[in-house]
């Protein structure tokens, strides 16, 4: 396990507790955008490009087959998308964005992504976060912390959490979660 | 177990247990309290006193209970302070008495006791004083051996704690009648409700007492609501969790005793205790009511208890806390209290009452169970040794002046106390609600609060459950209705016959038995704190007239019961002292925590290994597997060295340093902060952040960037990369990263949102791999065939895209080592595979990891600064040589300051280098003070300080930077380094020692 702690660049099981699993998801492609939400020029390049409306209601997200757009801030989106579809979405990114201010920044790596899912994922999730499973609908993102780290969740298929967070985190996130879920299974006796 | 009825009670007899207190073993049963075993085994000597070491049993039987504090197990699991009230007995337990050395029944600090004339308040104020440097060889060390108050473990805890963050539409504190009530009807309209309680056990008082809750006994009526509880899916209700902070916007800090009931080996490594975070819409507290003690001379002589723990422990756990019984009191509900006892099977002899007019039917009852009436009466002083043996009684008048002489003596072994009781409104306080002072019930109750917070129950002074159940159930409704719930009309229970409690206001308030004759008596107002009546008063004499101030002079309240039993009382006293109203006086704010919380619950999680998140770079397991010694930056951790078989840390980074001077290194420098700046203001942006000018930067080309604050002085450095016409690209310090992102966005957000900006960090989307050495370029040539090397296609600070081991990269010449560099950027997953490549690529060319510290020695040869090393946040460009880069043809953040006098003083501290000028060939002492001269008589002038020091591998010297005052001018000057090792003369030079001229950097 420890060999590959701290690489996402495949899809692996990291922990299968019985009441928690967590497995890291391949690398997305994936794309920092900052613009004005306020420009409807903007939005409407943004959504030509993307072919999903740019979500900007705080912590919602818009989905689609192959991608996301999901909202960090005002002006901040965050776009993964299938790692085959990368490159053609940035350059029609860059395409209709021209001639408006906005910034198209490319950084596949910057984020790591876990899948938590199992019974006992939203007492996992409490003991890290004031955010609960609920608050997360197919709709939702939101930036928040977790145990001290910047994260961002959302929800995926079949009732699961994805949580983003810097590739750098990963290790101790997944110490973190293993312990927490090592201590859920062990109730007091008597 | 002499003292342990043959029946009733909440324990269960079918599960006897054993556990030992102060060496002796005794038995006791599953259910009690270590509190109520030890009464049960007649054991009434359970601690000795903070500052008097007076011998001290139990007053209370909860929280509030001031005394009777415990050191629980020993080793790793040993719990000091702990009140063996709230301790829930295991079999196997083992505990002894705090404060007490060498044992609780010879005691040597009592002789405290006979010195405490000088005991007062104030003591250590007025005594530890002179000389000045006595306190920390002989005052301290001896006050704390004599307070002591337990001790910490001194092995690690091997216990697990846990968080748990939480949200609930009502959060309600105490599971008693009130809380309970509330809860159901709370629930019933649709709320979400949580609902805690200290104890193991939900009910509040009701076990306590022979309650009747319309025709069924309290215990009953307990059934039934618990089981509406456990059936309703809105309630969540949890025990044993202590409530300890309440805060702003009710965010709510509880804490919850997962599993210190059981025995150590039982709990195997089950999480002990776990905080909650609360958030709550409505905060409703139903915490019920604390018994106000009396204040006599001897009332902490063991066998003095407040009434409602003589009766809590007979009814909960069946045990006699004495064979013959007197109540003190002065309101009615102590009476029922005591008919309670009498009928569970106490000898009550006497009830002595301060009032004379006492309710004929309470006089009846008294007749009936054979108890003597004295009204008009007080308990003028105690007697006995370790324990209670009789109470002398007198005629008190209406303002509480107790007879001199007269009366007659008691013979008793138990004194119940109680002066009425105390609304907990520690946590309503907390929440900044005020309180106000009831006349009619003599109490501070909850008044106004602006935020969603409501008090019910006895915490808001409805002490009887015929006023306490309606108001739970109204306040429900209000709380729902509020929240945008519609209540169906809940039925207010039928309370029936409610004389079995004492009305609320039956009460005649004594704060102190007043004995009016000059003398010093031993009347407690504090017990865990040993504050006396006479030291309040005292206090008072010598001008402390606010509550604030006299808490703090004479220490009551303080401590870990919070001053449940003794703060009014205090105040009432302090009132009468400085002849003003009790609630003119007021009260001490309350502030968390209202319940000790442990240092384990605290951390939670965040401990060992989990201590703080570790930030790893992608080449953290090739470091590993390596044999990196790691150090921690800020969260990173990075390899400080390499360290081979049998070589020391030292000798590593002396090899790592001279292959980059020789061959080559190579470094991961992931962890620098990496910000883009993108819009077609980038140029000016860059241009007001740094000092130098970045708009006419050529395309691919790199330059060195400083940035200061306001104030002129720098705060980070890095090199600024134009990628495009109208993006840039840019490098910050590692631990600064953070802090320099959040200053782009604050100044563009809040001073600059006409420039069209926008600044991302994209620290982990590159990994940074930095070739350095005089054959970097003939390794990094083999691996880029197609990339043009020359100096004239690829000069120094400039930045080319290649592919490199089958990726795309950014390669950066720019150079930290003072060789020819390059720093390799490539997406951060694939960090390895290239490091490989470069790795393999330099075989042949002696190409060598290095790690930190090689990386600050060959930075310190050429003199480059680390800012936040050689800088201590009052430094301006200049003051370490760079005053030729900052730009006088525009405006930066600091332009303005940095040209002020004071930033251009001759005499400012400057960066030098030192060269040391004697034989000793260890480094100079880094934050070593510098003087001009080596007399060490105090004062020593000193004059600047060493900043950076090394051993150079390659000069084969000790090297130095250093802050000095007018530090240039003093250039070819000696100085000495002052530090507890010595003093040590060293030569001021220029702080470059390796390539003055920088011509490696262009070979």
């Amino acid at each position: 396990m420890t060999e590959t702690r701290h690489t996402t660049l495949s899809h692996f099981t990291v922990i299968s507790a019985g009441a928690l699993s967590a497995e890291a998801a391949p690398l997305q492609a994936c794309i920092n955008l900052r613009g004005n939400a306020g420009d409807e020029e903007f939005t409407t390049a943004v959504e030509a490009a993307c072919g999903l409306p740019l979500p900007v209601n705080a912590c919602t997200m818009s989905t689609g087959n192959d991608r996301r757009i999901l909202w960090l801030g005002p002006d901040e989106w965050l776009i993964r998308a299938d790692p085959a579809r990368g490159d053609e979405l940035e350059e029609a990114l860059h395409r209709e964005l021209d001639g408006l201010h906005a910034a198209v920044i490319r950084m596949d790596h910057q984020y790591s992504a876990l899948i938590l899912g199992g019974p006992a994922v939203e007492d996992i999730l409490a003991g890290g976060t004031s955010i609960a499973p609920g608050d997360i609908t197919g709709s939702t993102c939101i930036g928040t912390r977790f145990a001290h780290m910047p994260v961002i969740l959302h929800r995926a298929a079949e009732e699961r959490i994805v949580m983003l967070l810097r590739p750098s985190y990963f290790g101790y996130m997944v110490d973190w979660l293993e312990q927490a879920a090592g201590h859920l299974a062990m109730s007091p006796k008597g | 177990m002499t003292a342990r009825l043959g029946e009733g009670g909440l324990i269960d007899r079918s599960r006897p247990i054993h556990f030992t207190f102060n060496g002796t073993r005794y038995s006791a049963f599953q259910g009690d309290t270590l509190a109520s075993a030890l009464l049960a085994n007649g054991v009434r000597l359970i601690a000795r006193s903070f500052k008097y070491h007076r011998p001290r049993g139990l007053i209370g039987a909860g929280g509030e209970d001031p005394c009777g504090l415990v050191q629980l197990e020993d080793g790793p699991f040993s719990t000091p302070n702990l009140r063996a009230t709230e301790i829930e007995l295991y079999d196997g337990l083992s505990a002894r008495s705090v404060n007490a050395w060498p044992s609780v029944r010879f005691d040597i600090g009592v002789i405290n006791n006979l010195l405490s004339s000088v005991f007062v308040a104030g003591f250590y104020y007025k005594t530890f004083m002179h000389p000045q440097s006595f306190w920390m060889r002989y005052y301290e060390p001896l006050i704390r051996r004599l307070a002591g108050m337990g001790r910490a473990p001194e092995t690690a805890d091997p216990e697990a704690y846990d968080h748990r963050h939480a949200r609930t539409d009502l959060l309600i504190i105490g599971a008693g009648p009130a809380g309970l009530s509330a809860a159901i009807a709370a629930a019933g309209t649709g709320l979400s409700v949580m609902i805690l309680d200290e104890g193991p056990h939900p009910g509040g008082l009701l076990p306590d007492g022979d309650y009747e809750i319309g025709g069924r006994s309290g215990q009953e009526w307990l059934k039934d609501q618990l089981s509406a509880i456990t059936a309703h899916e809105n309630i969540t209700l949890m025990t044993r969790t202590s409530l300890f902070g309440l805060y702003d916007q009710n965010f709510a800090a509880a804490v919850e005793r997962i599993s210190d009931h059981l025995a150590p080996q039982v709990r195997q490594g089950a999480i002990r205790q776990r905080l909650w975070w609360i958030r709550a819409r409505h905060v409703l507290i139903a915490t019920g009511a604390h018994e106000r003690p009396l204040v006599f001379e001897g009332n902490d002589r063991p066998g003095v208890m407040l009434a409602s723990a003589v009766r809590s422990y007979l009814k909960r756990f069946a045990v006699r806390a004495g064979r013959q019984a007197v109540l003190f009191t002065n309101n009615d509900n102590a009476w029922h209290q005591a008919f309670d006892c009498a009928n569970a099977g106490l000898n009550v002899t006497h009830i002595v009452d301060i009032r004379r007019e006492i309710d004929p039917a309470l006089q009846e009852r008294a007749a009936a169970l054979g108890i003597g009436v004295l009204g008009g009466q007080g308990v003028r002083a105690t007697h006995g040794g370790r324990g209670l043996s009789g109470v002398d009684i007198a005629p008190i008048d209406e303002n509480g002046i107790i007879a001199a002489s007269g009366g007659q003596r008691i013979v008793c072994d138990l004194l119940m106390m109680s002066g009425g009781w105390n609304p907990a409104v520690h946590l309503f306080s907390q929440a900044q609600g005020k309180l106000a002072y009831d006349d009619a019930r003599a109490c501070f109750i909850p008044d106004t609060i602006d935020r969603p917070v409501s008090v019910i129950g006895a915490a808001s002074g409805r002490f009887t459950l015929g006023e306490l159940l309606p108001q739970a159930v109204q306040t429900a409704e209000r709380i729902a209705r509020d929240l945008g719930y519609t209540p169906s009309p809940a039925a207010i229970p039928d309370i029936g016959d409610t004389a079995r409690e004492g009305n609320s206001t039956a009460i005649r308030p004594l704060w102190q038995v007043d004995y009016n004759d000059g003398r010093r008596h031993k009347a407690f107002v504090d017990l865990q704190n040993d504050v006396t009546a006479d030291d309040i008063a005292l206090a008072a004499r010598e001008g402390y007239k606010s509550v604030e101030h006299v808490k703090r002079y004479t220490t009551t309240g303080m401590g870990t019961d919070q001053g449940r039993t003794s703060n009014v009382n205090a105040l009432a006293l302090l009132a009468a002292q400085t002849g003003r109203s009790i609630p003119e006086t007021g009260t001490t704010t309350f502030r968390p925590p209202y319940a000790p919380v442990t240092f384990g619950a605290l951390a939670g999680r965040a401990v060992g290994r989990l201590v703080s998140p570790l930030r790893r770079t992608a080449l953290d397991d090739w470091h590993e597997r390596a044999g990196a010694v790691f150090e921690n930056v800020g969260q990173w951790r990075r390899p400080y060295c390499y360290p081979r078989p049998g070589e020391t840390e030292a000798e590593a980074v002396a090899r790592e340093c001279l292959a980059v001077r020789r061959a080559a290194g190579i470094i991961d420098a992931s962890t620098l902060g990496k910000i883009e700046v993108h819009g077609p203001d980038a140029g000016e942006f860059l241009n007001r952040i740094y000092v130098n000018g970045f708009k006419k930067l050529g395309l691919h080309r790199c330059r060195y960037g400083l940035m200061c604050h306001e104030d002129g002085h720098l705060f980070d450095d890095g090199v600024v990369t134009r990628l495009a016409e109208d993006h840039y690209y840019l490098t910050t310090t590692t631990g600064n990263a953070a802090a320099v992102f959040a200053w782009f966005e604050d100044w563009l957000q809040s001073e600059w949102p006409e420039l069209k900006v926008y600044v991302t960090s994209v620290t982990e989307a590159w990994s940074t791999l930095t070739l350095t050495g005089p054959k970097a370029r003939g390794i990094l040539a083999s691996l880029c065939p197609a990339l043009d090397l020359s100096n004239e296609s690829f000069p120094h600070m400039s930045m080319r895209n290649a592919e490199i081991a089958g990726t795309m990269a950014r390669i950066f010449r720019i150079s930290f080592t003072g060789e020819i560099s390059y720093e390799i950027n490539v997406p951060w997953h694939e960090a390895e595979q290239v490091w490989d490549a470069v790795l393999a690529a330099g075989t042949g060319e002696g190409l060598t990891p290095y790690g930190t510290e090689a990386m600050h020695v060959l930075r310190a040869e050429k003199g480059y600064v680390i800012i936040g090393q050689d800088t201590d946040g009052e430094q301006t460009p200049a003051d370490m040589g760079y005053g030729r880069m900052v730009s006088a043809k525009k405006h930066f953040i600091g332009s303005t300051a940095m040209f002020r006098g004071d930033n251009l003083r001759a005499d400012r501290r400057q960066l030098v280098g030192l060269a040391v000028a004697d034989d000793n060939p260890a480094p100079l002492e880094e934050g070593g003070q510098i003087s001009p001269d080596a007399d060490t008589a105090i004062p020593v002038k000193a004059i600047g300080h060493v900043t950076s020091s090394y051993a150079s591998p390659h000069l084969n010297r000790p090297i130095a930077l250093a802050l000095v005052a007018g530090g240039r001018d003093r250039t070819g000057e000696t100085v000495y380094i002052h530090t507890l090792d010595g003093v040590r003369p060293a030569r001021i030079v220029a702080p470059v020692f390796y390539d003055e001229e920088g011509k490696r950097l262009h070979d």
